[in-house]
């Protein structure tokens, strides 16, 4: 019978790393989590279940090392050929297991993007951050501190907006920044970030490019504030809380890239989380499969398995088709990332209106297909010990961050419309 | 704000009793569970049992339906299906897990007490329990489900699924067998469960009435679900369990069809409590949030209005629906092609209509919410958890849809 092994894969370009992060992954995956998953969330605040899994993968398998030169203890990931493909790849077997774990895994790179990735390798902050990541074999976290309680995650919404409505502030004072203001829900937070890229300004109000800044600030540093995570509907890995600074100094080099740049790649970052959303969601329909074809083999309906009634064949039928779809797309958009000379810059407009497209899709159809084979296990369907429902919940998670649907939807008419004002 | 009053439905199919009723649930639901909400979460001790038992015992809902003769108030006859859907809206609407018990509890009352089915013998028996008790007294059902590969071999079967017990005559009692069923609600503290059998001389499905208490019934440990938080649910197993043969509820397919047909007009009137909600969660969303930037409010941006429009729309037409199958409760022969056995049809249509037209609007206004929309502190979450497990509960739409086919098409081979 078919496995999830034989979903397409783009033989011709995947890195040539991809079966050995998907082999080690999928190992740890199948003793570190899953036997374990079910009690998760009952887990949120404490992470006495979560934290091992995260010390195995992070730490002692060094998958948080990964962008960083080799020279510097890292992988070198970051100038490679295939940050983006293997990324995919790593971020879809996690997400099978567990897309909380996927995402604050992810999460941790999404900052240091900024300063480890081609052609913008902010050599002084890799050398300044590398040990925290590379010389230990626990978990570390890094996050991304954007969203605001004023308008959410208006600041995404970068084209538009241009960074009006920030109201976190980096004021210089001699050779420091002074960073003030209150975050919500970076994902890492809740007390367990050691390192956090904040978005900021430096003129509140202004939509000058060069006002933007991205500067990173250790979580030990006074002033920062983690507070206590919030309580969501699934994603119990993945800790969310308010974050503030007060008054918190850091080097004038803690800034990632500087005026201009900071705003351009910033949105490299977005287009990284639009890629890993993908395969967040190709993820954990890898594993619905798992557990839909163990349900439709051993449940019975007019004394034959469920799969061979017609009108179920034909649910899952529209499950296996998207989740092939989503996985081609997943692939391309990272080959997209990965090959900017033939197909742009990965921050360009169109590069991340493209990628807003195919998250939504995913997520989309994820949704969708998640309900429907939730319905067709009846109560199996929400019972946790099924594992499905967990899927179901994280997956709308997934379609809710970053602005959700509508600024995904804005993003990729503004840029195949022309559109002005949206 | 209360939104029911907000969503068109015929006052003309409603009295002034109904109205109060409703009223009082509506602030039993502010009282005993809105101000609570934020510090109780889903507590089943500290939040959800008080409340049921205000709901059950001081507004005397679980007296609902039982003869005024056997100590109830006598609401058990089929006109009055709007007065159940206006309370079961109220109640759904502050808690759709205590809405769902319910809603099961009154449909088990149901095939006992109403016109349709009335059992005086169960009555005067099983009244007393629903009348007298100063705690909540919850019913649950045990249906027909998937069979597994190595299903037994006295396994009988209805409509392609297993029926979850076997039952016997042993002289003036039934002996009643069956393994790891999974009830619809409450496995740990029903006191009633409703489980349809396979009996002996027997065609179709005997639904049998087990109490909780009985020797033999074993219950498990309960088991994690996505919502339904007032469902202390867990699987039970019926070892010999022995019962009165008056406890035979009912045999046959016409009456299950009509118990099930009650139970999708509860159903649909929880879901429907659940979309006013949901509506009164997205409108404060709508009011008070800006988009683009200070100054610009939810509701005034042309893409997020349309998908609020949509959330409206379809709570509006959902709940025309719900009445006018209440009315064909009331009525059947005001309807054309309306047969009693016919309701089975229209109230399955309905409720897959408006739990999936919930689940749509749900998801809608998760999306407008961004991640507030996941976090429990909004609620909305709490709502899509509980609105999705109740329509799993109602079977695989696939499946359900074969029984509509049946109807429509006259398939024989389905």
């Amino acid at each position: 019978m078919p496995s999830i092994d034989d979903f397409t894969r783009p033989k011709e370009y995947i890195s040539p790393i991809d079966d050995y992060f998907g082999k080690i992954v999928r190992q740890w995956a199948d003793k570190e989590v899953i036997p374990y998953r079910q009690r998760y969330d009952e887990d949120w605040q404490e992470h006495r279940l979560i934290e091992p899994a995260f010390d195995k993968l992070m730490g002692e398998l060094g998958l948080q090392r990964v962008l960083f030169p080799e020279d510097l203890g890292g992988w070198g990931l970051g100038h490679s050929h295939y940050t983006a493909s293997a990324s995919f790849r790593l971020m879809e077997e996690v997400a099978r297991a567990d897309s909380g774990i996927a995402v604050a895994f992810g999460v941790t790179f999404w900052p240091l993007i900024m300063i480890c990735n081609e052609p913008h390798l902010n050599r002084r902050l890799c050398e300044e951050f590398a040990p925290l990541f590379c010389n230990t074999n626990k978990a570390v976290f890094a996050a991304n501190a954007m969203t605001e309680p004023q308008g959410g995650a208006d600041i995404e919404n970068m084209e538009i907006i241009k960074g009006s409505t920030i109201e976190t502030t980096a004021v210089l004072d001699g050779d420091d920044w002074i960073i003030n203001g209150h975050k919500l829900w970076p994902t890492n937070s809740g007390g367990v970030c050691s390192l956090f890229g904040v978005v900021c300004t430096t003129r509140p109000g202004s939509k000058d490019l060069n006002d933007f800044a991205f500067i990173f600030v250790p979580a030990d540093r006074p002033g920062v504030t983690q507070g206590n995570s919030y309580q969501k509907a699934g994603m119990a890995a993945d800790k969310n809380s308010d974050v503030w600074f007060d008054h918190v100094r850091v080097p004038k080099y803690y800034r990632a890239c500087g005026p201009g740049d900071d705003y351009k790649y910033f949105k490299e970052v977005i287009s990284f989380g639009n890629l890993g959303s993908i395969a967040f969601v190709c993820g954990a329909m890898m594993n619905v499969f798992e557990i839909l074809q163990n349900f439709c083999n051993s449940n019975l309906y007019r004394g034959l398995p469920v799969k061979e009634h017609d009108a179920v064949a034909a649910v899952l039928a529209d499950l296996v088709k998207d989740i092939e779809i989503i996985r081609i797309i997943g692939y391309q958009y990272a080959r997209m990332l990965d090959r900017p000379e033939l197909y742009g810059p990965r921050w360009s407009d169109e590069i991340v209106a493209k990628g807003r497209a195919y998250k939504y899709f995913a997520c989309d159809r994820a949704v969708e297909d998640l309900g429907r084979v939730m319905n067709l296990m009846e109560s199996g369907g929400s019972d946790r010990a099924r594992d499905l429902e967990k899927h179901w919940r994280d997956i709308k998670i997934v379609q809710l961050w970053m602005g959700g649907k509508q600024l995904c939807q804005m993003e990729t008419a503004r840029w195949f419309f022309d559109c002005k004002t949206l | 704000m209360d939104s029911s009053k907000i969503f068109p439905f015929p006052l003309g199919s409603v009295d002034d009793s109904d109205f109060l009723l409703a009223q009082t649930l509506y602030r039993w639901a502010e009282t005993e569970l809105v101000s609570k909400r934020l510090e109780f979460r889903e507590d089943y001790v500290k939040l959800l049992l008080p409340a049921m038992k205000k709901l059950f015992v001081d507004v005397e809902l679980q007296k609902m339906t039982w003869p005024e003769s056997c100590g109830g108030i006598g609401l058990n006859r089929r006109e009055i299906a709007h007065t159940l859907v206006m309370a079961l809206e109220q109640v759904g609407r502050a808690d759709c897990g205590i809405g769902y018990l319910l809603a099961v509890t009154l449909t088990l009352c149901s095939s006992i007490n109403f016109e349709y089915n009335r059992k005086e013998d169960l009555c005067q028996r099983i009244a007393p329990f629903f009348c007298q008790s100063d705690q909540p007294v919850i019913g649950s059902l045990v249906l027909p489900s998937y069979a597994m590969d190595n299903y037994p071999a006295v396994t009988t079967f209805f409509r392609g699924k297993a029926l979850p017990a076997v039952a016997r005559y042993d002289n003036d009692n039934l002996v009643i067998n069956g393994q790891e069923m999974r009830p619809l609600n409450s496995g740990r503290d029903a006191s009633f469960f409703g489980v349809l059998c396979s009996l002996e001389a027997e065609d179709g499905p005997v639904l049998i009435l087990v109490p909780g208490d009985s020797p033999g019934l074993i219950r498990d440990e309960p088991f994690l679900k996505t919502g339904l938080a007032a469902s202390n649910n867990a699987d039970i197993t019926l070892n010999d369990v022995i019962v009165p043969r008056e406890n035979i509820i009912f045999s046959g397919e016409d009456c299950l069809s009509h118990m099930l047909s009650w139970f999708y007009l509860n159903i649909s009137a929880v879901s429907m409590g659940s979309l006013f909600a949901v509506f009164e969660i997205i409108r404060e969303w709508g009011d008070t949030r800006v988009i683009k930037g200070k100054g610009n409010l939810f509701k005034e941006n042309p893409l997020t209005a349309s998908v609020m429009a949509e959330i409206g729309h379809d709570i509006m037409l959902s709940r025309l629906l719900l009445y006018q199958l209440a009315a064909m409760f009331i009525s059947p022969d005001s309807y054309s092609h309306i047969e009693r056995e016919n309701l089975y049809v229209p109230a399955l249509s309905v409720v897959s209509h408006i739990t999936q037209t919930a689940e749509k609007v749900m998801n809608q206004a998760m999306e407008l919410m961004g991640s507030a929309g996941y976090a429990t502190e909004w609620n909305l979450e709490r709502y899509w958890r509980d609105l999705k497990t109740i329509q799993v509960h109602l079977g695989s739409w696939e499946l359900n849809k074969m029984d509509l086919a049946r109807y429509f098409y006259n398939s024989q081979k389905l």
